[in-house]
């Protein structure tokens, strides 16, 4: 029997955590010194080793306070106390130069606003409109701040509120609302640049994130676990989230990359209204006070990073003590990202491609700047650059490929050539292009699938045969070395859309209908599964696109880019029941082209939002690295 | 500030990578303008493809210009090849 590290060349170690899969995920949490006054709904400012707390409901509720704190990475000592005593308000600031706002006092909601300066508190504007439960929806320094949200009392059409409301150092302006009326949130930033996530609209939990860019809120990807009285620390590119109730009280902390939220490691005390460091930042913060229960406490966690941070193994096994389990580091398709690939020799615009990974991909034909309109180039990718390869026969745009071949056998066919539709067919066998039998029916921009030069099908498109069922074709021609068989229809006609799979098992993805009444609109959602002898209707897309980029397979792809008709950076991945939105690329791109697998895909090329001319970048999909147990039937 | 904005060459492989792509928002643009996330990883990347830092107005600028440009050859194409392609539109920067 081998052993393990004769196989990989690791030892199996045993541990008490699980490897950290990034920087972030390096975060955890370890105690601070206690508060000297135990409350909830308390006002925050400052750094992690220069926070400010003031105000709050304390023991036994409701009851309020107006004493101050400051921390100075040990221990909390009382400064001066505020003018009133009130909870559930809006803090913001540094230790020397804090806002405190809002929230409920015992004479009702509070519209107070005091100024801190190091040593004392003065009263300032006053909000436009008291309100209470902002703790934590609150953003930037004492001149330049930003509040939003909060309750609503009962009898009111809604017990939440959407307004937002801009400091300047002086009064407060009301700004323009949130989308989703919300109290106890989690939020942070800046006056320019803020986000929040979480909290209740009264009638139910919110789920969703907003980001603030100055201007407008705008909607954002809903975090993992909804929760109220959650805390916050960051903008709207990077961001902490913690704590909450859910409606238990948990530790929970989720990690905000700008486009989805990421779980990490937890608080060692679950609770809900406590405040963060609010000019912390998401390597170092801390989360005071709050209540685990109707009881208010005087808990303080500091969150940190790892000072070094080592990538773990792909394929590493190791043993968790804690959890009592073997687990093994994997490839994870919803945490990958696009990174940069080699440049093509040349811009390419609705060409086409096959290839099985990142490192194997092939693409060819298509609009070539400058003036090429209908290239035979041809070019093989291996990770790091381009080569190009011997042309094809006959230039064309809108050709079909065997998508899901590797680069040594494929097959090119139909398209366009100069006012015309093309029925030639081209196979490779790695060195050159053979023409081979023509398929039945003319047409371009059809979907190609298929997994070799003598195993290909074509689905949908645009075609001199233009069938009742709609403004395009819907016919379907299978490849078996030889000769094309026509085989079942599409159930709804397009052109444009995104394909992967075989013969027997493959997908058609999305779309352009021409038709503005279709249901859903013109670029469509709409996805279809083949399983070799008709077409079904499966779960749509997310976004409805055109002209996409496509990898994988029937039962696991990736849908990434298009028109919408904006082009778009959206990546998609389909588990073989439902898409998921996943990391966008770093460039919109439409007409562009895609191969490869979930796991490892290339998106290549064309049109950017300024075409033409076209573009040669390219992009490369890497599945990220999580942990898994290892479970034994 | 939500975003900071440069402009910087795509060299291809390895002008941006797998794991600076996690650690903040990065999006291309006409032009080779690039909005990067405010945050420690991003100023990092910016250093490395030795971005030339530009304020949203400069960079919202360059990227009207190569519409512009765009616009126009796109106006000038044969109505054959303009059937293939969309007219290009103006948009702001986020």
């Amino acid at each position: 029997m081998s052993e393990y590290k004769g196989i990989r060349g690791w030892k199996v170690q045993t541990v008490s955590t699980d490897p950290a899969a990034s920087l972030i995920a390096t975060g955890s949490w370890a105690s601070g010194g206690s508060l000297n006054t135990a409350r909830a709904g308390l006002g925050g400012a400052g750094t992690q080793s220069t926070a400010l707390v003031f105000f709050g409901s304390n023991n036994p509720a409701p009851s309020y306070v107006g004493n101050t704190e400051l921390y100075n990475g040990t221990s909390w000592t009382e400064l001066a106390d505020g003018n009133s005593i009130r909870g559930y308000l809006a803090g913001f600031g540094t230790s020397t130069a804090a806002i405190g706002t809002g929230g409920y006092s015992p004479g009702g909601d509070s519209a107070l606003t005091e100024s801190w300066n190091g040593s004392a508190w003065t009263e300032v504007g006053d909000l436009n409109t008291g309100r209470p439960n902002i703790q934590n929806a609150n953003a930037g320094v004492s001149t330049a701040g930003l509040v939003w949200g909060g309750y609503n009392p009962p009898g009111t059409p809604t017990n939440s509120r959407t307004i937002t409301e801009s400091w300047n150092g002086t009064s407060w302006t009301e700004v323009n609302d949130l989308n989703t009326n919300r109290y106890d949130t989690g939020g942070n930033g800046t006056q320019t640049d803020a986000i929040t996530v979480f909290g209740t609209t009264g009638a139910g939990f919110v789920p969703s994130g907003e980001t603030w860019n100055g201007t407008s809120w705008t909607t954002v990807a809903s975090g993992n676990t909804v929760r109220t009285g959650n805390a916050l620390t960051g903008n709207s590119t990077s961001a902490l989230t913690f704590s909450g109730a859910a409606p238990s009280y948990v530790g929970l902390t989720e990690y905000y990359n700008g486009s989805s939220w990421t779980e990490l490691a937890d608080l060692t005390t679950g609770r809900n209204l406590g405040t963060s460091s609010q000019a912390g930042t998401t390597s170092e913060t801390l989360l005071a006070g709050g209540r685990d229960s109707p009881t208010r406490i005087s808990v303080t966690e500091e969150w940190t990073l790892a000072p070094t941070f080592q990538q773990e193994n792909l394929g590493q096994v190791y043993y968790n003590s804690t959890s009592n389990s073997f687990k093994v580091t994997q490839q994870s398709i919803p945490v990958g990202t696009w990174g940069s690939g080699g440049n093509l020799p040349a811009p390419m615009y609705i060409g086409t491609s096959c290839g099985t990974s990142n490192t194997s991909g092939m693409a060819m034909t298509g609009f070539s700047d400058p003036g090429i309109t209908y290239s035979s180039a041809a070019y093989q990718y291996d990770g790091a650059s381009w080569t190009t390869v011997a042309s094809l026969n006959t230039g064309k745009n809108n050709a079909s490929s065997a998508k899901n071949s590797p680069i040594t056998t494929t097959l090119n066919y139909a398209g366009d050539g100069p006012g015309t539709y093309s029925a030639t067919n081209e196979s490779w066998n790695n060195t050159s292009w053979t023409e081979e039998a023509d398929l039945n029916v003319s047409g371009n921009a059809a979907t190609g699938f298929g997994v070799s030069s003598t195993s290909a099908g074509r689905a949908g498109g645009q075609s001199s045969v233009t069938p009742p069922a709609g403004p395009h074709f819907t016919g379907t021609e299978i490849w078996n070395g030889t000769s094309w068989t026509e085989v079942s229809d599409l159930a709804a006609s397009r052109r444009y859309a995104g394909g992967v799979g075989t013969v027997t098992a493959a997908l058609y993805i999305g779309g352009d209908t021409d038709n503005p009444a279709f249901p859903g609109g013109r670029y469509t959602a709409r996805v279809e599964s083949w399983n070799g002898t008709s077409w079904t209707e499966i779960a749509d897309l997310n976004t409805g696109r055109y002209s996409l980029g496509t990898s994988g397979t029937q039962t696991s792809a990736l849908a990434f880019g298009g028109g919408t008709p904006a082009n778009t950076t959206a990546t998609e991945f389909w588990n073989g029941t439902s898409w998921t939105e996943l990391n966008d690329m770093a460039t919109a791109r439409r007409g562009g082209t895609g191969n490869g697998s979930s796991t490892s895909a290339l998106s290549v090329a064309g049109e950017s939002p300024a075409s033409p001319p076209f573009i040669a970048t390219t992009e490369e999909w890497n599945a990220g690295t999580a942990n898994f147990t290892i479970t034994v039937s | 500030m939500a975003y900071k904005y440069c402009t910087a060459t795509n060299w291809g492989k390895n002008f941006f990578t797998h794991e600076e792509r996690k650690n903040f928002y990065l999006a291309g643009h006409p032009g080779d303008v690039w909005v990067v996330g405010n945050n420690l990883f991003g100023d990092q990347w910016i250093g490395k493809v030795s971005g030339a830092i530009k304020t949203k107005e400069e960079a919202q600028a360059i990227v009207d210009g190569k519409i512009a440009e765009a616009q126009a050859a796109y106006d000038a194409l044969p109505a054959e090849q303009q059937e293939l392609q969309t007219r290009p539109v103006n948009y702001n920067l986020p």
